[in-house]
């Protein structure tokens, strides 16, 4: 229901303290009304005691006057005289001396003889025989009666001559006067009611001080409380009766009345007559209604004063709980800068501080993270991602001040020989050392950085190539001295590769690519160091991306054979032809083999290319030879299939599916693919041997052969690279070696073709040095299978030995 | 008490029957102060009014003495005051009213009692004194002494109706009347069983502070 923890807690603070104030409220006010309960009761008893002892007195007063009265010696005479009239007159008289409002002479008999109430002198009962009897027995009685529907305290005395010759009664009326009077004795306010009981109408009112409007209700009320009483009681029984009333609680015309019934001394079995003693309780609750009010006054200014402290309280208490949200959110959004601001000394400023030392904490994590994400751990230098941005940022920098830097890329030799020699201690040991050297060469503007686990790179600002020498020689001269370590002296030797900016690039990527690339062209070509060269950068995307091609390629057929005749120049005729591979790439259009021959070598699809090519060249041989045409085909191989020990199997299984004698195929491998492994390169070649086919030398003079190789070599031919017979006409000593080298081939007992003839004149040459074949543009371009046996039909070249069958079928 | 003989003073016969009486109350108590009477059916048997003895009625110590008086009606009563005070004597019974102021050691004219009836008679200056005289028709008559007994001799032979009375008898005394013949030097007994009202009221003075109730 309440959402914020602010609402929760002013709500629950409010709702306690409205609970404890309305219990309060309520237990005071019980207590009060019960109070003033209890009060009005207790006074309503007392005066109601006062009230019986008032009526008593009155009669006892009465009595004693009335005594007075009849002990008056004329009075007796009187009396005695026995007449009427006299006696009327008498009791009038000294009735009236006593204020008595009723005075009867009553005689012997019992007979009502003269009655100040009546004007007819009718001989009535005196209706009260218990009182004569009374009289009779103490000399006197007093009753409360009710004659003629009034009310009166009554008293019968006899008239003593000296016996009792008659009886005198003598009532004072309890009118509303009297009422008023009684009514007046009590300090409360009392209201006073007399009722009489018969049979026939129940209650009746007799007297009331109550407002008349009332009445009807008293007869009811009277009902109710009556059946507590036994009223027509005796003096003595009417004085215990009246201690046990209780005073009760009624409702007259709608207000509240404290009530208590007093029964009366009436002669016995006379109707019973009662007071009614009422003090309305809105009069004694009108005196504590200002109490009543302050005490809801102060219960709703408590209350309103609640709701206000609970409100400050609240927000004292949400407000830095709010601030630590608010910090905690910043923790989470990765803000561990920002501190926590909370004065206070108590359990919540203590939270903030936990907050901001966490956040510290955190931070602090979150540096040595960075640092670690951006620093090897073994050099404490930059890693690559480092190096990376700082040369981005240099770049970024450089390109408003067109200054020049470049990057240097220095690879450790054969750290991993060292590693598996000396152990990963101490090639660590090395590294971290090898990099304290490196930061001798260092500028203030250099940077150093671990790139790789055997490469560290240096950005060095302000610097163009022909400076490069220098850097890369003092870098060299670092490694001069061997390293120390423990007690092992390790001598390293490392290959420097620089690229420079912004000739070569203006990405970091690009930049380190082209370091990396001209390093490991230094590795390849043997030197120490090399700066970035284009034109040997054999990698490029779009190498890359020509490999998938070629694998599509070979799917699509793209891929053609040509075939270059070897024209026989002994015998004048053409029985050999060089398969070579030609890429109609879809979109690139015609690719020579130079594009994606050595890119197929480096990653191995040259094993797919070659594989296809010796199947087509196989095929294509025994579709000559059952045509009757007995060429020989040559193919390529390079130093990856050469290295294959399964490559023997594959071309003899292959030779035997197209039904091709051995004989007719001729592999050219070159002299430095041999080279690169001339053990293995022996051992295979020897397999082929063993089937059948010939070997040819290819590229002969270029490769780092020595002469004990060649003469292990099973090798049939020998070709000489074209690079000596393209300018043999002209060049001197182009002409001498290659005569020396058809002589040793011969010597050799090999067949030797010239490869790159390009004029009449090499070809005379040539054919003056005993060379046995010649291939070149001066005999034939390489050409597909249609073109070159249409060549084969009708060129010069080859004009003898071909069957008729065969141009026929051209 | 002293039984009173009574003394015939006419020349009548000597009678000799005689009656004793007893008179008690209902717890068999005797009642003393009780009068029995007997009266004869013979008319001729009743005296005179005249020939009725005197009587006296003391005020003593500020009591009527005695406090029961029977005289045969016709009787002539004296009040002598023998107090050191003033009495005021008074009866306002139908039988005789009258009032004598009697002051001290004085003594009024006899009053004559001509009817029978009882007389209650009081003091006005002290409201204790009580006393009673009753008259009667017939002149034997004989009042209990503290042992509730006493003695009527000389009566002539005759039926007679004995009645008793006392002051304080409740009820009608008539109830009580027996009927009695008498013969000649016959001993009769008689006994009265009476009911008596509550003594209520001190006949003697009271102590200074005292009510008279």
């Amino acid at each position: 229901m309440f959402k914020s923890f602010q609402a929760k807690l002013v709500v629950t603070f409010v709702t306690l303290i409205a609970i404890v104030q309305l219990i309060t409220f309520v237990a005071v006010y019980n207590a009060t009304s019960y109070n003033v309960v209890t009060q009005i009761k207790d006074q309503l008893l007392y005066t109601g005691g006062t009230f019986n002892r008032h009526l008593t007195e009155q009669a006892q007063r009465l009595s004693e006057s009335t005594r007075i009265l009849t002990s008056d010696f004329a009075f007796r005479e009187a009396i005695a005289a026995g007449d009427r009239a006299t006696s009327l007159s008498v009791i009038r008289n000294h009735g009236a001396r006593i204020k008595a409002d009723r005075v009867m002479l009553i005689s012997l008999d019992n007979i009502i003889v003269s009655d100040t109430g009546r004007s007819e002198q009718a001989n009535a009962m005196f209706p009260f025989e218990q009182l004569i009897n009374t009289a009779d027995e103490n000399g006197f009685a007093q009753s409360i009666i009710v004659l003629d529907g009034a009310l009166y305290e009554f008293v019968v005395v006899p008239v003593l001559a000296p016996v009792p010759i008659a009886w005198i009664g003598i009532g004072v009326q309890i009118d509303d006067a009297a009422v008023s009077n009684l009514k007046m004795l009590s300090p409360l306010a009392l209201d006073i009611s007399f009722l009489q009981y018969d049979r026939l109408h129940g209650w009746t009112l007799l007297v009331s001080t109550l407002e008349p409007t009332l009445y009807p209700e008293l007869p009811a009320i009277t009902q109710s409380l009556a059946a507590q009483t036994k009223p027509n009681t005796t003096n003595a029984n009417a004085e215990k009766l009246w201690r046990k009333m209780e005073p009760t609680n009624t409702r007259l015309a709608g207000n509240d009345y404290v009530t208590l019934i007093m029964p009366l001394v009436t002669p016995e079995k006379n109707p019973p007559v009662i007071a009614l003693l009422q003090y309305p309780l809105e009069i004694a609750m009108g005196s504590y209604r200002p109490l009543l009010f302050w005490l809801i006054l102060l219960a709703a200014s408590g209350l309103l004063l609640t709701i206000i402290g609970g409100v400050f309280i609240g927000r004292g208490v949400t407000k830095p709980v709010r601030t630590l949200v608010d910090a905690a959110y910043r923790i989470e959004q990765g803000n561990y800068k920002q501190p926590v601001e909370l004065k206070q000394k108590d359990e919540l400023g203590h939270l903030a501080d936990t907050f901001n030392s966490m956040m510290e904490g955190i931070s602090g994590h979150e540096e040595k993270i960075r640092y670690q994400a951006h620093h090897d751990a073994l050099t404490g230098l930059p890693n690559r991602l480092q190096f990376e941005h700082i040369v981005q940022s240099h770049i970024d920098k450089e390109n408003n001040n067109q200054e020049r830097f470049c990057v240097i890329l220095v690879s450790i030799d054969r750290l991993q020989d060292i590693n598996n020699t000396l152990g990963h201690q101490v090639g660590d040991q090395l590294i971290q050392l090898i990099g304290k050297r490196l930061q001798l060469t260092l500028k203030d503007t250099d940077t150093l950085a671990r790139f790789s686990n055997d490469a560290f790179t240096i950005l060095v600002a302000q610097n163009g190539a022909d400076i490069s020498a220098s850097i890369t020689e003092s870098i060299h001269r670092l490694f001069e001295k061997p390293f120390a370590i423990e007690d092992i002296n390790v001598d390293v030797n490392v290959k420097i590769g620089m690229s420079l900016f912004p000739d070569h690039g203006n990405t970091s990527n690009i930049l380190l690519r082209k370091a990396d690339i001209a390093m490991y062209t230094a590795q390849q070509e043997g030197q120490r160091y090399a700066v970035y060269d284009a034109e040997k950068d054999t990698y490029s995307r779009d190498r890359l991306s020509l490999m998938s091609e070629l694998k599509l390629g070979l799917k699509n057929g793209d891929f053609q054979l040509y075939y270059q005749p070897k024209f026989d120049i002994i015998n004048k005729q053409v029985t050999h032809a060089e398969a070579l591979i030609r890429w109609i790439h879809p979109t690139r259009g015609f690719m020579p083999p130079d594009d994606f021959i050595p890119l197929a070598e480096q990653t191995g699809h040259i094993k797919k290319l070659s594989l296809w090519v010796l199947e087509q060249s196989i095929l294509q041989c025994s579709e000559w030879q059952k045509s009757g045409i007995d060429m020989h085909i040559s193919v390529n191989l390079s130093v990856k299939d050469l290295m294959s020990q399964k490559l023997p199997a594959i071309i003899r299984q292959l030779l035997i599916q197209y039904q091709l004698d051995p004989e007719c195929l001729v592999l050219e491998i070159t002299e430095s693919s041999i080279m690169q492994d001339p053990d293995v390169a022996l051992e295979v070649l020897a397999k082929l041997r063993n089937i059948g086919l010939k070997i040819s030398i290819d590229d002969f003079g270029t490769g780092y052969s020595s002469m004990e190789y060649l003469k292990k070599l099973p090798a049939n031919i020998l070709k000489v690279d074209k690079s000596f017979v393209m300018k043999l006409s002209q060049n001197q000593d182009d002409k001498i070696i290659v005569r020396s080298m058809i002589q040793l081939a011969h010597s050799l007992g090999l067949k030797v073709v010239a490869e790159g003839v390009e004029d009449e004149e090499s070809l005379n040459i040539l054919t003056g040095n005993g060379c046995d074949y010649a291939q070149g543009y001066f005999i034939s371009r390489p050409l597909p299978i249609e073109e070159f046996n249409q060549w084969l039909a009708t060129s010069e070249w080859s004009k003898l030995g071909i069957p008729d069958s065969f141009v026929a079928s051209l | 008490m002293i039984s009173i003989m009574l003394v015939a003073a006419s020349p009548l016969p000597i009678y000799a029957a005689t009656v004793n009486g007893v008179v008690l109350d209902e717890q068999d108590k005797p009642v003393a102060d009780a009068v029995i009477s007997l009266l004869p059916q013979n008319r001729d048997h009743l005296p005179s009014p005249t020939a009725a003895p005197d009587a006296t009625m003391d005020q003593w110590q500020k009591q009527f003495i005695p406090y029961n008086l029977p005289v045969q009606v016709g009787a002539s009563v004296s009040f002598p005051n023998r107090d050191n005070l003033k009495h005021h004597v008074y009866s306002f019974s139908p039988a005789k009213k009258f009032e004598i102021k009697l002051y001290s050691g004085s003594m009024t004219k006899p009053i004559v009692f001509d009817k029978p009836g009882v007389i209650a008679l009081g003091c006005n200056i002290h409201d204790w004194m009580l006393g009673y005289i009753y008259v009667l028709e017939t002149p034997y008559f004989a009042k209990t002494d503290d042992s509730g007994k006493l003695s009527i001799d000389n009566l002539p032979d005759d039926d007679y109706v004995v009645s008793v009375w006392h002051p304080r008898l409740s009820g009608q005394p008539e109830k009580h009347d027996q009927k009695l013949s008498l013969k000649e030097q016959s001993i009769s007994d008689v006994s009265f069983t009476i009911s008596l009202k509550r003594e209520r009221r001190r006949r003697s003075p009271p102590d200074f502070e005292e009510e008279v109730y």
